[in-house]
């Protein structure tokens, strides 16, 4: 046990997380001083090269933010773009669509949870060096991926940065024959989510929860990908259109992200804003009843009750998650009937369109301004990573200072674990451009 | 009249070959190098290699090159040495240095696909990398000079140990 009264914890570059980034704690007098995500991945700037693009390119150049979660990209770009020209997709095609975005979540979710997480329980350093003693469910988790990977490939084209989706649809959609090929993998990606699920409710999980306000999708009738209302545990329960009113993006000086809040004006303070949490633990606290009974069943036996605010039970949500996501698939599947077209028509007109869909890591907003020719004026990307980062900060706050009597290397592994609890994805966050005008200033001509 | 455009495996094909995996991203520069001289193998030997890309990611190596019996990986790698070097691996033989863990998602890379399938017994009986050492891997799609010519030099160095295989 440590009994220093000051001291700083300092990770220069995480692990296990996508794209780079750290952590600093400072610790004085016995409190916690200063808690600090830094990314500094470069900023990626991809607002700025949809605009100019027509509306048409926006899910092919959105899904380059992200090898681990294109679809989700994808999903909100397209339904953006058709809000904005005032169609709607539906029958068959929203479903191959559900189907896609299944395929993403279970491969997003078994990297996190088997991969990334799991070493930080069992006491390892990676997944490679826990695979000498967990070769079974390392091989279980890769098997169930594989799956994820084949519902993408076949829908999407390929299985990273999808090529097959389109404003309107799809360009070429499966035959009732092809989509009876996942039926037997799917079948047997249940069983390999319930050993995944097994082997994670016997890990040690930390007593720590927040109150969080929960930022989810919320649907009448499913569990949320695409569609649905952005509710919150407050009783916030707004459009995708109304997003901006309600939350808003900050620089901080130490991250190359913008950093997500959402407003709470006080008496004094009308610009005062607050964090939030987007995530599996939201939306699966939002939308428990709209679970498969297979899947509430299975979260009941893990121990989970019908809100969860423990951030380390992430692990088990995912799981949950994932379950779902195969049981939702093969439902999909066995009610497919072709469209009758790959896509619908989807004319270009002026205006402005908003759509939020839930990525594996929570809610993604884009927001797109296109002229009458289709050509993009302005577009706006809000990644769930962006809006997690106050709350993986306050998280740190509290959760270290019942703990300063630990070693440094003990309390070092315990704040990774917690930003891990996150699955933060850095690239994705790193997407903003800081626009510096320069009055008078005119390009040299060659 | 002989059949003027024989099946791949009349002319002495490559079936039996290793499966050829290119590692990559061509957003990164430098790291493009192994896609890149995998696509020159595969245009040099065309249509006979059987060759995959891959942006290397452990969990997508290990799909690729599963119930391979011999695989040949070709990836851009940071250890060290002259940019433009290339080095030949028996990966059977030991563990990788880290340089081939760079720009892979999550820090899961080549060294790391290689030391789980070792640990999960899933390593392809035979894998020989052959490694590009890069010199810039910003963002951008321009091979630096160097990394160029060894790209060349890897492609040719690669087709001969895959002719050498022929049926």
């Amino acid at each position: 046990m440590s009994d220093r009264k000051s001291r700083n914890i300092k990770v220069a570059m995480l692990a296990r997380v996508e794209g780079e980034g750290g952590l600093e704690v400072r610790v004085r007098n016995g409190r916690v001083a200063g808690v600090k995500f830094r990314i500094f991945e470069p900023p990626r700037l991809f607002e700025a090269f949809l605009r100019g693009r027509q509306f048409t390119e926006a899910p092919d150049i959105a899904a380059r933010i992200c090898g681990i979660c294109p679809v989700a990209y994808q999903m909100s770009s397209v339904h953006a773009m058709e809000a904005a020209c005032g169609v709607t997709v539906d029958g068959p095609l929203r479903e191959l669509r559900r189907l896609l975005y299944c395929g993403e979540w279970i491969g997003s979710h078994v990297l996190h949870v088997v991969m990334l997480h799991a070493p930080d329980f069992l006491g390892y350093e990676s997944a490679v060096h826990m695979a000498k003693d967990h070769a079974g469910q390392v091989t279980n988790g890769l098997a169930l991926k594989q799956t994820g990977n084949a519902i993408v490939a076949l829908l999407g084209g390929r299985e990273i940065h999808p090529i097959n989706v389109r404003v309107g649809g799809f360009y070429r959609v499966p035959t009732k024959r092809e989509l009876r090929a996942l039926v037997e993998p799917l079948e047997r990606a249940r069983e390999q989510t319930l050993a995944m699920l097994d082997w994670v409710k016997g890990f040690e999980f930390p007593d720590f929860e927040r109150d969080y306000e929960f930022v989810a999708l919320r649907h009448p009738h499913e569990y949320p990908f695409n569609e649905g209302q952005i509710a919150s545990s407050l009783g916030l329960d707004i459009p995708a259109s109304e997003y901006e009113r309600h939350f808003v993006e900050e620089h901080a000086q130490h991250s190359n992200a913008l950093q997500g809040a959402k407003r709470a004006p006080a008496a004094g303070d009308p610009g005062a804003v607050k964090s939030y949490l987007v995530g599996p633990l939201a939306r699966y606290s939002l939308n428990f009843a709209r679970l498969t009974p297979a899947a509430q069943q299975a979260a009941r036996e893990a121990g989970l009750g019908p809100v969860c605010r423990n951030p380390f039970h992430g692990i088990l949500v995912r799981s949950i998650e994932t379950l779902w996501a195969v049981e939702e698939a093969l439902r999909i599947v066995a009610a497919y009937e072709p469209p009758a077209a790959p896509a619908v028509r989807v004319e270009p007109r002026a205006g402005t369109g908003a759509g939020a869909t839930e990525a594996p890591r929570g809610l993604l907003f884009h927001r797109y301004r296109i002229e009458a020719d289709g050509s993009i004026a302005d577009a706006k990307i809000i990644p769930p990573t962006s809006q997690n980062q106050k709350s993986i900060e306050e998280d740190l706050w509290k959760f270290i200072e019942p703990r300063l009597g630990l070693d440094d290397a003990t309390l070092t592994w315990q704040c990774e674990q917690a930003v891990r609890n996150y699955d933060p994805c850095i690239s994705c966050a790193t997407h903003f451009l800081k626009l510096r005008r320069v009055e008078g200033w005119r390009p040299r001509r060659c | 009249m002989r059949d003027p455009l024989p099946e791949a495996a009349a002319r002495g094909g490559l079936a039996a070959a290793p499966l050829l995996i290119g590692v990559g991203h061509e957003g990164r520069r430098d790291d493009a190098a192994g896609v890149r001289a995998a696509r020159l193998v595969r245009a040099l030997l065309w249509p006979r290699a059987r060759m995959v890309e891959c942006e290397g990611g452990a969990t997508a190596l290990l799909e690729a090159w599963q119930g391979e019996p011999a695989v040949l990986v070709v990836d851009a790698m940071s250890s060290g040495a002259p940019a433009g070097t290339v080095r030949r691996l028996d990966a059977s033989r030991g563990p990788l240095h880290a340089g081939f863990s760079r720009g892979s998602t999550h820090g899961l890379g080549l060294a790391e696909a290689v030391e789980l399938a070792r640990s999960l017994g899933q390593l392809p009986p035979s894998l020989v990398i052959y490694g590009i050492e890069g010199a810039d891997f910003d963002l951008g799609t321009r091979l630096s000079f160097p990394v160029e010519c060894a790209v060349r030099e890897a492609a040719l160095l690669i087709s001969e140990e895959l002719l050498a295989a022929r049926d």
